[in-house]
């Protein structure tokens, strides 16, 4: 213990003071670490400027904006600034800058561009003195009663005046140079919780960013982990290569209470009912931001989003350069990703691919034992996947884009699951999307089609017990169109409305359900917003989704209400509500599970063979929220937020039911000849008799006190009670309910990013997790039955960090990323696997 | 050139921050590269290391009878603590693991009949066949590999009712073959188990599981033994009838599906056995006891219900002689009760075993759960079987040396031993203490003056090798369930699963007399449920109520608060 406590003192001053020159190299040059922010400081600056004709100020402070952030509206501003002071030949280089870009008026511009270059001519013209004859020097006799010319003073000869030049007109300022672009275009926005681009200030619900700078500074390769600075979430890395996340509490195995778009497109995994990240087709290098929404979703996105919405949003097709990059650290744990990107004539294109192997944490079986069988043969390895993401776009002019595109993943996933799937390797994994659609100023189409394939077996069985090996292969097709329209309904007052449907197809075929299952799923959703006077605003959403498995429509109403105290800060009320479908596993499982006999089984079943018409309910949430937001000061955003969650009908495992005389009379089968067993029990799910009762909250402080330098700050706390007042004694005794507080009280993140001038880079994170107990559903092997055992979680802290040098004007870059510096072994989850200190050097090149 | 050297050209600073990304590069590709064991978790949910057992079944005996294309029936693999085996010579309830390997795996190459109808060869054509077999998993020990063919297909691992091999199956297990082949032709030969050791012997002689887990390989399994005789199927006469209200402790509503079919006072007095054996005195020794008459099946108004093929139950009932050999097989032990050596001690040997307390129903509802585990002893009252329902006929004799169908009865007779023996029932081997409310009594005999012994400690234990202690107090109260073994192994328990609901089976529903349950309908057998238990009541006298605050319940019989 002592020695732990010394490296850990001596651990944490080697990072204060690797922090503490990062910061002196920061505020002593010139630097910038929320580049953000620091871009919108100048871009103000730089139009306030302007805007008093102070045009070379102003320009300076642009060109500042733009090198710290580029923005085509910034390069456009400049080269109107340069139009506006004379500065023809500069403009016309910037607006010629400025098409080389997307541009959306792209005719415009280059008429401007014309008219500018005619005027250049013009001023050469003008500035060229005209050819004008020599003129001889005429001696002047002396006038008699002049002096004669003193030698020392030797009369000049007096040259002619040359002939007056008649100044040409200047030429005029192309009348239209084009609107001013005076919307801040630093500001962050997000397009996840209503829909459409706002504000996080006039957000209906709790809004979290993750920049492509916070990405890139964190040295972190997996995208789930880049979640955890932020308040409210939850993360737990359960195997090397499982990460779960959930928002607000109630994360697990296969998490399942939080949805997660790429770009809109949902890649949920509607089989397990859990989103498997490694299975994503894209890396942490593709990624521009990642927006994140506190609290229930399912009236913008149906089933599903009950506790938030995790928007992955990819570089457009066209943005960014070329580039590779490649890690490889601790244990072996490597990632490598190369992209591309071009634009032409308006069609963007850009391509990635990447690889990827992830050790597990340790490993559970180790070599030579006699009363196992394994799965699979390689122990260490968690994850191993290749990908490749290609993504198109074609404007079809001023609003209107259709765009296609695909993703593929390929490769072996180890993730821990429920019940007896607990230890599950995902050997030939392959995950395949397809997404075309249309955006338009008032209409979004979009479909895609998700295919997930794989084969699964157990990692590890006892010797004469099943791994039970399974092919599964899914297939969604998902189709939505929207509507979009906002319009004045008076002066100060504006609505701005949304509405549209959605079909998802889901077939599965999998060797753990009854049989193959298909689900025709139906949405249709409406979104309201009314401003008035820019100072309040309510919002209004309710969305109807079919679901087949019920077999009726669940409806998820959500309003809020949104005051403005001043210009940029925002006081919102909001109340929701959402729902969790039943999952494909949750509804038409039928598996074998291993008992500890070798010649009996369990049948976990979601058709009840006893009661086909007992139905799972849905999950329930109802959620209740208060938050302030204020970023009055450019040097501080403060988001605040207080919550109450009331969650219900939560789905488990149900305690597995004997099989009893009464079902042989029925014709129940008896023994199954092809296991060689005899079900002896029968399981499947169930509703929870609990309630939770949460009261929590999260304050998030993000400062940027100098240029160079960002800190963060954010602290959880969720208070769950758990309600078992609508438990019978029989639900207590079959299930052996025990309190559930799997989610920490209190947790702490904090962090601060350096940039500097230099080209050193560091990033420090902090990372406090409070202790937790969880209610986890085991299988009781004397009494044979699945019941809640409780097991504690002990409190840990994570100091992760990273440093980098960039240089070949910042085309280059190598960096060392450490996970877990202090090294405190824990788990993150009580079966999880044991963490331990992770470093990884990075190297990235961008041509 | 020049121009892109001078465009990258480097000043100090970073070059000194060059090289110390690099190097900090460097150290972070010199890193470890193991994956470390993670051994100290706790949950035990990822198989922790056990044993297994892997060998072989040979099956030597008819050819199997087949239907649908498919062979009837399977080899069932079951293995016991030694230190705990089954009735008669034990407590266990259940095997700790079984195995099955599939009469179609088993009997890979067999022709199949493909008609509905099962079809069986007759039973002259021998066969020989061999498959493995996997027990998994196990704790460290020792065990007894027990196994059968379960010839008519009729197995249930889950249920009382049909857990078991009956005539017509064939047994074997891990036996002594070099034994057996010395005892052939020896009629009364019972087959000698020989024990399969999992994991590592201590010296104390226990065993141990290594990290690696521990694999007893190779073990040989054979079939071939006909077993000749059913289970010993019996009722507890009564039990069949709906009772009026009589609240007991256990049952303290009365509910007439619980009132128990006998009650025996836990300060309960009997008589010593006389000097002098007559009619009287052995009549007068008989009537001191509490008694219960075993009749064999089922009343006959359950018949139909208990042996119909198309029904849940399918017992083999047969007839008594001379329309048939049904009946319970009463024959000689070999030897005398403890009590006195003067009288033989009779099969099927007949216990009383105490259910979980649950006066109200709600836990187990059938009464299918003896006490015993982790915090309740196990407690068992041994009966005492008469011959032909009589103390003095059980004197008289003769007594049949094995089974036969001279030996069939319709019913037995069975006295109630106010002694319980109160033993952990996860350590059997360890002894428990044989409890009596009274180590004196009055003889049988009324010529014969003064307390006598009840209980020859020394006796006690030499029949009883699981009787450690002999200590005075009173009995433990509640409901004990009814078996009847033979020396086969052969078992049946009342309460079991045949009579009484199970909660996932809903309600009991009576019409016109007959039982069914709401949410799966099937017929109940009455005879077959809760009300088919000897309870132990608090005394009834004021002398009773004194012998029992003067010598309590030991602790050793109680379950731990």
């Amino acid at each position: 213990m002592a020695n732990f406590a010394w490296r850990s003192r001596s651990a944490l001053r080697r990072v204060a003071l690797a922090l503490a020159v990062l910061s002196s190299l920061a505020v002593s040059s010139t630097a910038h670490a929320d580049a953000r922010a620091e871009a919108r400081t100048h871009f103000k600056a730089g139009m306030a400027a302007i805007a008093a004709k102070s045009y070379d100020v102003g320009i300076a402070e642009l060109e500042q904006a733009y090198a710290i952030l580029p923005h085509p509206n910034v390069l456009f501003n400049i080269a109107r600034a340069h139009a506006e002071a004379g500065h023809t030949e500069k403009a016309i280089d910037a607006y010629k800058k400025y098409l080389e870009g997307d541009s959306a008026d792209k005719e415009e511009v280059q008429k401007v561009v014309a008219q500018l270059e005619v005027r250049l001519a013009q001023e050469k013209a003008a500035a060229e003195p005209p050819p004008v004859a020599p003129v001889p020097a005429v001696p002047v006799a002396p006038k008699p009663d002049v002096p004669c010319p003193d030698p020392k003073d030797p009369v000049k000869p007096e040259i002619a005046p040359p002939p007056k030049v008649v100044a040409k007109p200047a030429p005029k300022v192309p009348e239209n140079l084009g609107t001013a672009r005076t919307e801040d275009v630093f500001e962050e926005t997000v397009v996840t919780a209503s829909r459409g681009k706002q504000s996080p200030l006039d957000a209906p619900n709790s809004t979290a960013i993750i920049t492509e700078q916070d990405i890139r500074l964190s040295g972190i390769t997996k995208i789930p982990e880049l979640l955890r600075r932020l308040a409210g979430i939850d993360i737990m890395e359960v195997t090397g290569g499982q990460t779960e996340v959930s928002i607000r509490g109630f994360n697990q195995r296969l998490s399942n209470k939080v949805l997660v778009l790429v770009d809109g497109r949902s890649v949920y995994v509607d089989l397990l009912g859990a989103t498997l990240w490694q299975a994503l087709s894209i890396g942490v290098e593709d990624i521009d931001r990642i927006e994140v929404v506190r609290g229930p979703g399912s009236a913008l996105y149906g089933a599903d989003a009950f506790n938030g919405v995790i928007n992955v949003i990819t570089k457009r097709p066209g943005q960014g350069k070329n580039g590779v990059a490649g890690g490889y650290g601790s244990q072996n744990v490597a990632h490598g990703s190369l992209w591309a990107s071009g634009q032409n004539k308006g069609f963007g294109w850009r391509a990635a691919a990447g690889y990827d192997y992830l050790p597990r944490w340790s490993r559970e079986v180790p070599n030579g034992r006699a009363d196992v069988r394994l799965g699979v043969a390689d122990q260490v390895e968690s994850a191993r996947t290749v990908r490749i993401d290609v993504r198109g776009n074609q404007k079809l002019g001023k609003d209107t884009n259709v765009y296609l595109g695909g993703g593929l993943v390929q490769g072996n996933l180890e993730v821990l699951g429920i019940g007896a799937l607990n230890d599950l390797v995902l050997p030939n994994l392959v995950a395949t999307d397809l997404t075309g659609g249309l955006t338009s100023k008032y209409l979004d189409v979009r479909t895609f089609w998700n295919r997930f394939r794989t084969d699964s077996t157990l990692n590890v069985a006892y010797e004469g017990q099943s791994l039970l090996p399974s092919r599964a292969e899914q297939n969604i097709v998902d189709n939505e169109a929207q509507l979009k329209a906002g319009f004045d309904v008076t002066e100060n007052i504006r609505n701005e409305l949304r509405a549209g449907g959605s079909y998802r197809f889901k077939d599965v075929n999998w060797t753990f359900l009854d049989r193959q299952r298909t689900e025709h799923h139906f949405g249709i959703f409406f979104h309201d917003e009314l401003s008035f006077s820019k100072k309040v605003t309510i919002v209004g959403d309710m969305r109807l989704d079919y679901v087949p498995y019920l077999g009726r429509f669940v409806p998820s109403p959500r309003g809020a209400v949104l005051f403005h105290p001043t210009k940029r800060s925002t006081l919102r009320a909001t109340v929701a509500t959402a729902f969790r479908k039943p999952t494909f596993i949750e509804s038409y499982l039928r598996l074998p599970v291993n008992l500890p006999v070798a010649g009996g089984t369990s049948i976990t079943e979601g058709v009840r063979s006893e009661d086909p018409g007992f139905k799972v309910g849905p999950e329930r949430i109802f959620n209740a929220e208060v938050g302030y937001r204020t970023e009055d000061s450019e040097k501080i955003v403060i988001d605040a937020s207080a919550y109450y969650n009331r969650v219900s009908n939560l789905m488990q495992l149900s305690g597995a039911r004997p099989i009893t005389v009464g079902d042989i009379a029925a014709g129940a089968r008896a023994f199954d000849p092809q296991a060689g067993q005899f079900p002896l029990l029968i399981g499947g799910f169930s509703n929870q008799c609990q309630l939770y009762n949460t009261f929590g909250g999260e304050l998030s402080v993000r400062t940027f006190p100098v240029e160079g330098l960002d800190l963060y700050g954010s602290y959880t706390l969720n208070l769950t009670n758990q309600d078992e007042s609508g438990c019978t004694a029989q639900d207590r005794i079959s299930q052996a309910i025990t309190t559930d507080a799997r989610t920490s009280v209190h947790k702490l993140n904090a962090g601060v990013q350096v940039r500097t001038k230099v080209g050193i880079d560091g990033s420090v994170d902090f990372h406090f997790v409070g202790g937790q107990t969880w209610a986890e559903q085991v299988t009781n092997a004397v009494a044979q039955r699945i019941e809640y055992q409780q097991f504690e979680l002990p409190a840990y802290t994570l100091l992760n960090a990273r440093v980098g040098y960039r240089f070949m004007e910042d085309r280059a870059e190598i960096s060392v990323a450490g996970f877990n510096l202090v090294g405190v072994q824990h788990r993150q989850h009580p079966f999880g696997q044991l963490l331990d200190r992770r470093v990884m050097g990075l190297a990235t090149f961008r041509f | 050139m020049n121009h892109l050297r001078a465009k990258f050209a480097w000043n100090a600073p970073q070059r000194a921050a060059a090289v110390i990304a690099r190097g900090a590069l460097f150290g972070a590709v010199v890193v470890a590269c193991t994956v470390p064991i993670d051994d100290s978790r706790d949950d035990k949910r990822l198989l922790p290391a056990q044993g297994v057992i892997r060998g072989t079944v040979t099956y030597v005996g008819p050819r199997p009878c087949t239907q649908n294309r498919r062979v009837v029936g399977n080899a069932i693999v079951l293995a016991f603590d030694r230190r705990n085996p089954p009735p008669p010579n034990g407590i266990a309830s259940g095997a700790v693991n079984f195995a099955v390997v599939p009469g179609d795996t088993l009997f890979a190459n067999e022709p199949r009949t493909r008609g509905a109808e099962v079809s069986c060869p007759p039973t002259s054509e021998l066969v020989s066949v061999s498959s493995p077999f996997t027990l998994s998993p196990l704790a460290a020990g020792s065990y007894t590999l027990v196994a059968f063919f379960d010839r008519g297909g009729r197995f249930l691992p889950q249920f009382r009712y049909r857990n078991q091999p009956e005539a017509g199956d064939l047994a074997g297990g891990y036996l002594d073959v070099r034994d057996a082949e010395l005892n052939r032709g020896n009629p009364a030969y019972a087959p000698q188990y020989l024990p399969v050791d999992v994991g590592v012997a201590n010296a104390d002689g226990n065993f141990t599981i290594p990290p690696q887990g521990a694999l007893t390989d190779n073990v040989p399994v054979t079939i071939g033994q006909t077993v000749t005789t059913n289970r010993p199927y019996f009722y507890p006469e009564g039990a069949q009838d709906p009772s009026l209200v009589s609240p007991t402790p256990a049952n303290p509503s009365g509910d007439a599906k619980y009132v128990p079919v006998i009650t025996m006072t836990q300060d309960h007095q009997i008589l010593a056995v006389p000097d002098v054996f007559n009619v009287d005195t052995l009549t007068l020794y008989e009537q001191g006891y509490k008694a219960v008459s075993l009749g064999y099946g089922v009343p006959d108004e359950e018949r139909a219900d208990a042996t119909a093929l198309d029904k849940p139950f399918g017992l083999p009932l047969e007839a008594l002689p001379p329309q048939a050999n049904g009946g319970l097989l009463v024959f000689g032990r070999g030897g005398s009760l403890p009590e006195n050596q003067r009288i033989p001690s009779y099969w099927p040997s007949v216990n009383f075993r105490k259910l979980d307390d649950d006066p109200n129903h709600e836990k187990d509802p059938q009464s299918l759960s003896f006490q015993g585990g982790a915090k309740a002893p196990a407690v068992v009252i041994q009966g005492v079987t008469l011959l032909d329902e009589s103390m003095v006929r059980t004197v008289a004799g003769p007594v049949a040396a094995g089974p036969a169908t001279s030996t069939l009865r319709g019913k037995v007779r069975v006295l109630v031993r106010p002694q319980a023996l109160c033993i952990d029932s996860l350590r059997p081997d360890r002894g428990g203490v044989l409890v009596t409310p009274h180590l004196t009594a009055k003889s049988a005999n009324p010529t014969e003056t003064g307390e006598r012994a009840l209980v020859d400690e020394a006796r006690v234990k030499q029949a009883n090798r699981l009787v450690f202690e002999v200590r005075r107090g009173c009995l433990p109260l509640g409901r004990y369930g009814i078996s009847a073994a033979y020396p086969s192994g052969q078992v049946w328990s009342v309460p079991n699963e045949a009579g009484a609901c199970a909660p996932l089976e809903g309600s009991l529903i009576e019409r016109d007399g007959t039982g069914s349950c709401a949410k799966k309908p099937r017929p109940i057998l009455y005879s077959q449920g809760p009300r088919a238990v000897l309870e132990i009541v608090p005394p009834t006298t004021p002398e009773g109520e004194r012998t029992c605050q003067e010598n309590p319940v030991p602790d050793e019989c109680l379950p731990s608060r």
